[in-house]
C-alpha cells in the first residue's frame, strides 16, 4: 500500500476509475531492475548514500519520461526491503548526553565559537579514552541519514513491479465505503476468505450471482452511516480474495478531481488483472483438527461407495455463507457433514436454528458428546445428529447416511 | 426483555420476543439479524428505554478491573477549581477551554479524581503521553497503560495517542467510563472523530487553548465531547497565572548568494503563475498548482521552484548571526529554538551543539532530552514541531522563533510553552524574519490576530 499522493489513476469516461497499472514491458523492468540493482548494491552503506543516489537517479529518470510518482511508488515498496543498522545507539545517546551536559556546565549551553566546541569534544574524548574524531562519529551515529543498511530483502523486477500494481489498486480501495465482490470459489478458500473477513472485523452480506456467491463487504458502523474508515481492511483482504478461481470487484470510490470530490466507479476481473497482479499463491489443504484428518482417512478407507471431499462448495443459508467441513457423494445421492469438536449448548442451537432453514439439503452433525450433555428437538428430517465420544466411528456415519 | 452488547464500536440492541424494535437512535443490520447504533449513543439509548420503562439487560460496559487510591493532594487553583465544577454540573461532558501553560491538565486529573473509574487519555503526540503518564504517577495509586509509539498497555488509566485509539477504536470503546481528550481539537478531523462516536465512555473531558478549527469542525465537538462548559483567555490571565511576555522581531536579509538564488527561484514560479494568469496570493491558487503538478511537468517545476524560495527565505544563513547575539545576551536564561524544518534544527544543533527535540530524534533521547531540560541540566533546546503542543516545559522563558507557518495556532502555542509562571523573569518571544521575501507575510498572518487584541 501507499500513501494516497503516489496514487496514479485513470478516469474513463467520468464515471469509472482505474489504477493506472503498469505494464511489464521493457521500459518498466529497466526502471525496475535499475533500482532493485542500487538497492542491492547498498548493503552495508549509509542510508544518507541511498537517498542521494536515488535523488540523482529519480532526477535523471524524469527526464526520460518516468512519472516521478511511479519512481517513487516503487522506492516506497523497496525502502521496505532494506533492514537497517540498529546496533550501539543506546551508547550513542549517553555519550551525546554527556555532550550536551558538558557544554551546559563549561559554557552554560551556549557554544557559539569553535574551540569551544574542540574543547567539549577533547573532553570526552578524555574522559572515554576515545580521540575527538571517534567522538564526532559517534555524535553523529544516532541520525538516520547516517545509519548503515545491513540488508536487502531480494525481488525480481517483474515481481516488484506486480507488488507495485496490487499496491495501487488498495491505495485506490482505501476510499471505498462498500466493495462488492463475486466470486466463483472452493470451500477452503472462502473459509480463508470468512476467516479474513472476521479477523479483520467487517461484515457481509451474501447472494447467489450467476458465477457463485455474491458479497457486499463493509463494516459495524457502515449501517449507521456509510464510511471510509473500512477501506483500508478491505484492501488488506484483496490478496484473500484474489485466490479465488475467479473473482469480480466493484467499489465506489471517492476521488478528488479538480479540487472536487467525486464518486466513481471501480470494476475489476480476474481476466483484466491477472496479468498486472502477484500471482495468486494456493496454500495446501491443512485440517483444523485431528478429529476431521483421522476421520477423513479412515473414511477414504472404508467408505464403499459413498466418496469424500473436504471443505465443499459454500452454501448460502439467508444472506450467510455456511461451508460444512465434507460432503459425502454416492450416485446421485449427497450429503454434508459437519464436525462440532467445540461448541457451547448456545451455540449449538443457533447453528441449528440456522441449519434449519436448509431445506433442499441432506446434512449429519457430529457432535463430540464428551464436551456435554445436550438435547436436541425439534429437528427437520433433513438433519441427522450423531454423537460421538472423542473419535467419529466410521460405522455411525454409514448408518446415517443410509437413513437418507 | 431486550439485550445490549457492544460489538465493534457500535452497541447492537437483540429481543427475545418478536419486540417491536424500531425505536429512535436504532437501524435494523439484516447482517447480524438485529438493530445497531452507535456506541457513543448509549447514555441516550439507557435514558429513553428508561423513560419508556422498556426492560433490558446491559452488557455494553466491560470496565478495565482495579482500583484507584489518591496519594497527594492536587491543590487546584481557584479556575480549575471553578472548571471542574463546571464540567461536573453538565452530567460530566464538555470541554475546558485554558491557555497553554496554566495547568489544563490539572483539570483532568481532578476529573478523574472525581469520578475514579476507568479512564482513557487520548493526547496528540508522544511527549504529551510521556508527561499525562507522570503526572498521573505522581498523583495516584493504580495502574496505568500505554498505547502507542510502541507501547501497546491496556490498564486501568490508559493514555493513547490519536492515532492508535483511531486504529483500535473498536477495542477500547467499552473498557472505559471516562475519556478525557487532550488538545480536544483535533478530534472533529474527520478520521478521529470516530474516537468518540465508536466509544460507549459516558463521561467526556475535553481540554485545549484553540477549540476553533479554520476548517469549521469545530461544530461537532458539542455532540463528540459535549459544549464548552468553562473558558478563560490569555488576555485574562496574563501577569496573574502567566508570564508577562513581549515579543521582539528581527529581520534579516538574504545573502547575495542567497538573494541571487531566491530572485531566479520566484521568477521562474511567478512566469508560470502568470502563464496561466492565476494571483500568487490565495491558498486556491496554490492548490490549483499543486494537483496540476501531478501531470504537468511545468508545474511541478514551478512548485519544486516555489518550495525552494520558501526553504531559503525561512533557513537564511543571516538568521544564526541573530540567533547567536540573542544567544549571547540571554546566557544563562532557559531558552527554546523553533524551526520550521527539522533539517534546520538539526544543523544548529550539530553547529552549536544544542540538545535537538524531533520527530527525527531516536525516541530514546528525545525522552533524556526533556528529562535533563526539565531538570535544568541543560538550559537551551532546539525543536521543529514536537513541542508545540502542551508539553510541560516549566521553565523557558525566551522563546526565538527561527522560522514557522503562517498557522496562528502554531504561534499562540509556541508563545504557551515561553508563559509558564516564572519568579522576577519576563517572558520574551523573538521572531527573526527574513526581509523582502514571502516570509514577511508568513509572519504577519501568523500573528495579526493578537496585534488586533483577539487572542485566547
Amino acid at each position: 500500500m501507499l500513501t494516497s499522493d503516489l496514487l496514479r489513476v485513470k478516469i474513463i469516461k467520468n464515471e469509472h476509475i482505474r489504477p493506472l497499472f503498469v505494464e511489464m514491458n521493457e521500459e518498466n523492468l529497466f526502471l525496475a531492475d535499475t533500482l532493485i540493482d542500487l538497492y542491492r548494491s547498498s548493503i552495508s552503506k549509509k542510508v544518507s548514500d541511498l537517498e542521494d543516489k536515488l535523488k540523482e537517479i529519480e532526477y535523471n529518470a524524469e527526464s526520460l519520461g518516468y512519472d516521478f510518482k511511479l519512481f517513487r511508488g516503487l522506492k516506497s515498496l523497496l525502502d521496505r526491503r532494506l533492514i537497517i543498522e540498529e546496533n550501539q545507539e543506546s551508547d550513542a545517546i549517553k555519550i551525546r548526553a554527556m555532550i550536551f551536559e558538558l557544554a551546559n556546565q563549561h559554557y552554560e549551553g551556549i557554544i557559539l565559537k569553535e574551540e569551544e566546541k574542540e574543547k567539549i569534544f577533547s573532553l570526552v574524548s578524555q574522559r572515554l579514552g576515545k580521540s575527538p574524531d571517534e567522538i564526532k562519529e559517534i555524535f553523529n551515529s544516532v541520525y538516520e541519514e547516517e545509519k548503515k543498511i545491513k540488508d536487502f530483502l531480494n525481488i525480481s523486477p517483474e515481481e516488484l513491479l506486480r507488488q507495485y500494481n496490487l499496491s495501487l489498486l488498495q491505495t485506490l480501495v482505501f476510499k471505498c465505503r462498500k466493495l462488492f465482490v463475486d466470486l466463483e470459489v472452493g470451500g477452503h478458500e472462502m473459509r480463508n476468505i470468512l476467516w479474513m473477513i472476521k479477523k479483520l472485523n467487517l461484515l457481509f452480506l451474501a447472494e447467489k450471482s450467476y458465477t457463485g456467491l455474491n458479497l457486499a463487504i463493509d463494516g459495524p458502523a457502515s449501517i449507521i452511516k456509510q464510511t471510509e474508515r473500512y477501506g483500508t481492511r478491505i484492501a488488506k483482504l484483496l490478496p484473500h480474495l484474489f485466490k479465488a478461481k475467479n473473482w469480480h470487484i466493484r467499489a465506489y470510490v471517492a476521488y478528488k478531481i479538480r479540487n472536487k470530490k467525486k464518486i466513481f466507479k471501480l470494476e475489476l476481473s480476474k481476466q483484466e488483472a491477472q496479468n498486472f497482479l502477484p500471482h495468486a499463491i494456493n496454500e495446501k489443504i491443512e485440517y483444523d483438527s485431528y478429529i476431521e484428518e483421522d476421520f477423513s482417512k479412515k473414511f477414504y478407507s472404508v467408505g464403499g461407495e459413498w466418496q469424500i471431499i473436504r471443505e465443499p462448495e459454500p452454501i448460502l443459508i439467508g444472506r450467510d455463507i455456511f461451508i460444512p467441513d465434507f460432503v459425502l457423494i454416492k450416485q446421485d445421492k449427497k450429503v454434508y457433514l459437519e464436525i462440532m469438536g467445540f461448541w457451547s449448548e448456545d451455540y449449538i442451537k443457533r447453528k441449528i436454528e440456522k441449519l434449519k432453514k436448509l431445506s433442499n439439503i441432506n446434512l449429519i452433525l457430529a457432535i463430540d458428546s464428551s464436551l456435554g450433555n445436550i438435547e436436541i428437538n425439534n429437528l427437520s428430517s433433513n438433519i441427522y445428529i450423531v454423537k460421538y465420544n472423542k473419535k467419529i466411528l466410521i460405522a455411525d456415519i454409514i448408518k446415517a447416511l443410509n437413513k437418507f | 426483555m431486550l439485550e445490549l452488547t457492544y460489538s465493534a464500536g457500535t452497541i447492537i440492541v437483540r429481543s427475545d420476543q418478536n419486540f417491536d424494535l424500531s425505536l429512535p437512535f436504532l437501524t435494523y443490520d439484516p447482517r447480524v439479524d438485529a438493530y445497531r447504533c452507535y456506541a457513543c449513543k448509549y447514555g441516550e439509548l439507557i435514558k429513553y428505554l428508561e423513560k419508556k420503562k422498556i426492560s433490558y439487560t446491559d452488557n455494553v460496559i466491560k470496565p478495565i478491573e482495579g482500583n484507584i487510591v489518591q496519594k497527594k493532594d492536587l491543590s487546584l487553583k481557584e479556575y480549575q477549581e471553578e472548571a471542574l465544577e463546571a464540567w461536573l454540573l453538565n452530567d460530566k461532558k464538555g470541554i475546558v477551554v485554558l491557555p497553554t501553560g496554566t495547568g489544563k491538565t490539572f483539570v483532568g486529573l481532578a476529573a478523574i479524581s472525581n469520578v475514579r473509574a476507568p479512564t482513557l487519555i487520548v493526547v496528540p503526540t508522544l511527549e504529551l503521553m510521556d508527561q499525562w503518564y507522570w503526572r498521573v504517577k505522581e498523583f495516584f495509586d493504580v495502574s496505568i497503560g500505554r498505547f502507542g509509539g510502541g507501547y501497546k498497555e491496556i490498564e486501568y488509566i490508559t493514555i493513547i495517542t490519536y492515532d492508535s485509539a483511531y486504529i483500535n477504536a473498536e477495542q477500547i470503546g467499552n473498557k472505559f467510563e471516562l475519556m478525557i481528550f487532550d488538545e480536544v481539537h483535533h478530534l472533529p478531523s474527520e478520521g478521529f472523530r470516530q474516537i468518540a462516536l465508536l466509544s460507549a465512555s459516558p463521561y467526556r473531558l475535553g481540554l485545549t487553548a484553540t477549540p476553533e478549527r479554520e476548517d469549521g469542525l469545530h461544530d461537532l465537538l458539542p455532540s463528540l465531547v459535549g459544549d464548552i462548559v468553562y473558558r478563560r483567555s490569555v488576555i485574562e490571565m496574563k501577569g496573574k497565572y502567566l508570564a508577562p511576555f513581549e515579543i521582539v522581531r528581527y529581520y534579516v536579509d538574504l545573502n547575495d548568494e542567497e538573494r541571487k538564488r531566491y530572485e531566479e527561484l520566484r521568477k521562474k514560479f511567478k512566469k508560470f503563475f502568470d502563464e496561466l494568469g492565476i494571483k500568487l496570493d490565495s491558498l486556491e491558487d496554490f492548490y490549483q498548482m499543486i494537483l496540476k503538478s501531478g501531470k504537468d511537468r511545468k508545474a511541478r517545476e514551478a512548485l519544486i521552484a516555489w518550495n525552494e524560495a520558501r526553504k531559503l527565505a525561512l533557513n537564511a544563513s543571516n538568521k544564526l548571526n541573530v540567533l547567536e547575539r540573542i544567544l549571547e545576551k540571554h546566557k544563562g536564561e532557559r531558552i527554546l529554538i523553533f524551526t520550521e524544518y527539522n533539517s534546520f534544527a538539526r544543523l544548529i544543533s550539530k553547529k552549536y551543539l544544542i540538545p535537538e527535540v524531533t520527530y527525527r530524534t531516536p525516541e530514546k533521547e528525545r525522552i533524556i532530552t526533556m528529562e535533563r531540560f526539565r531538570k535544568g541540566i541543560y538550559n537551551v533546546l532546539v525543536t521543529s514541531k514536537v513541542l508545540e503542543e502542551g508539553i510541560d516545559v516549566p521553565s523557558a522563558n525566551v522563546g526565538i522563533i527561527l522560522s514557522g507557518s503562517g498557522s496562528k495556532r502554531e504561534f499562540i502555542q509556541r508563545l504557551g510553552r515561553i508563559l509558564r509562571p516564572m519568579k522576577d523573569k519576563n517572558a520574551i518571544l523573538y521572531e527573526i524574519v527574513t526581509r523582502n521575501t514571502s516570509e514577511v507575510n508568513v509572519s504577519y498572518r501568523r500573528r495579526r490576530e493578537l496585534l488586533t487584541g483577539f487572542f485566547d
